[in-house]
């Protein structure tokens, strides 16, 4: 059943992100400001939004742990922040680039794109943290705590656009002050709905790793006490 | 310069989405592996 969801997911979201390559690149002439590479709009903000998304699976999944001593809840948290990590470094790589062609820089520390540097560094810790601690519910109870604290700086990713008092090189916020023409609307939806199948049908795949990898510990376990 | 661009930045993301599915491949076969060596290993043991 779940071999068969992954299937589905993964081929309906690069069904998707396919037609909107064909319809964004062959179909949408070029932004009126910034040219073609105002395109960068339909990978990058939804890889944000997929990060975020998956982010607070992490979250849900580290407090159900914290609440049940549950293992599959600390499955769910560590598959979820390895795909929003992925989407994460998409929308770090791609900003970065967008920057270099309208700012005529690759990288500044302003706020928000410190913060989101930060998020990114701060799950990494979480998944290097984890094989260096061998007890399996210390790792998990440690990890719930870290996927937790890190989550307090998505808050500050998001606010650092629309906070007056801050200065930013990174444009307000163009989705909520109508910046996005009505035509480019469809392929954005499209890309974030994409982006969620595909990050959904990698969860599933670590998912079912986890679990195998929780059999091996316990035969493992088995096998000492033999 | 800014169509070059656009096609680096959509090429990242398709390798970094590669990459990790490469990586999730891999580890896969490792841990299925693992798992056949162990449960070989725990039936010998227990004949």
């Amino acid at each position: 059943m779940r071999e068969k969801a992954i299937y589905i997911l993964g081929l309906l979201g690069t069904l998707l992100i396919v037609g909107n390559l064909y319809h964004i690149f062959l179909g949408m002439p070029g932004e009126a400001m910034q040219g073609q590479i105002g395109k960068m709009i339909f990978v990058h903000v939804p890889a944000a939004i997929a990060g975020f998304t998956f982010y607070g699976v992490a979250v849900i999944g580290s407090i159900g742990f914290l609440l049940t001593k549950d293992f599959k809840y600390d499955s769910l948290a560590v598959s979820s922040v390895e795909v929003a990590q992925v989407f994460a470094l998409i929308n770090l790589v791609t900003g970065s680039m967008w920057g270099h062609i309208i700012w005529g820089i690759w990288w500044t520390w302003d706020l928000r794109l410190t913060s989101q540097f930060m998020c990114f560094m701060l799950y990494l810790g979480y998944l290097l943290m984890r094989p260096a601690v061998a007890e399996a519910t210390q790792r998990a109870t440690m990890s719930a705590i870290l996927a937790i604290f890190a989550a307090a700086d998505i808050p500050l990713v998001i606010m650092a656009i629309r906070l007056h008092n801050v200065r930013t090189q990174h444009p307000a916020p163009v989705l909520e002050t109508g910046g996005l023409a009505p035509s480019w609307w469809p392929p954005f939806l499209i890309a974030i709905v994409a982006f969620w199948l595909i990050g959904t049908a990698l969860v599933l795949v670590r998912l079912r790793q986890e679990t195998v990898r929780r059999e091996i510990d316990s035969i493992r376990r088995e096998l000492h006490a033999i | 310069m800014n169509l070059d661009f656009l096609y680096y930045g959509y090429a990242a993301a398709w390798i970094i989405v590669l990459g990790f599915i490469f990586l999730l491949v891999k580890r896969g076969q490792k841990i299925d592996h693992e798992i056949a060596r162990l449960k070989s290993q725990l039936e010998d043991k227990e004949k």
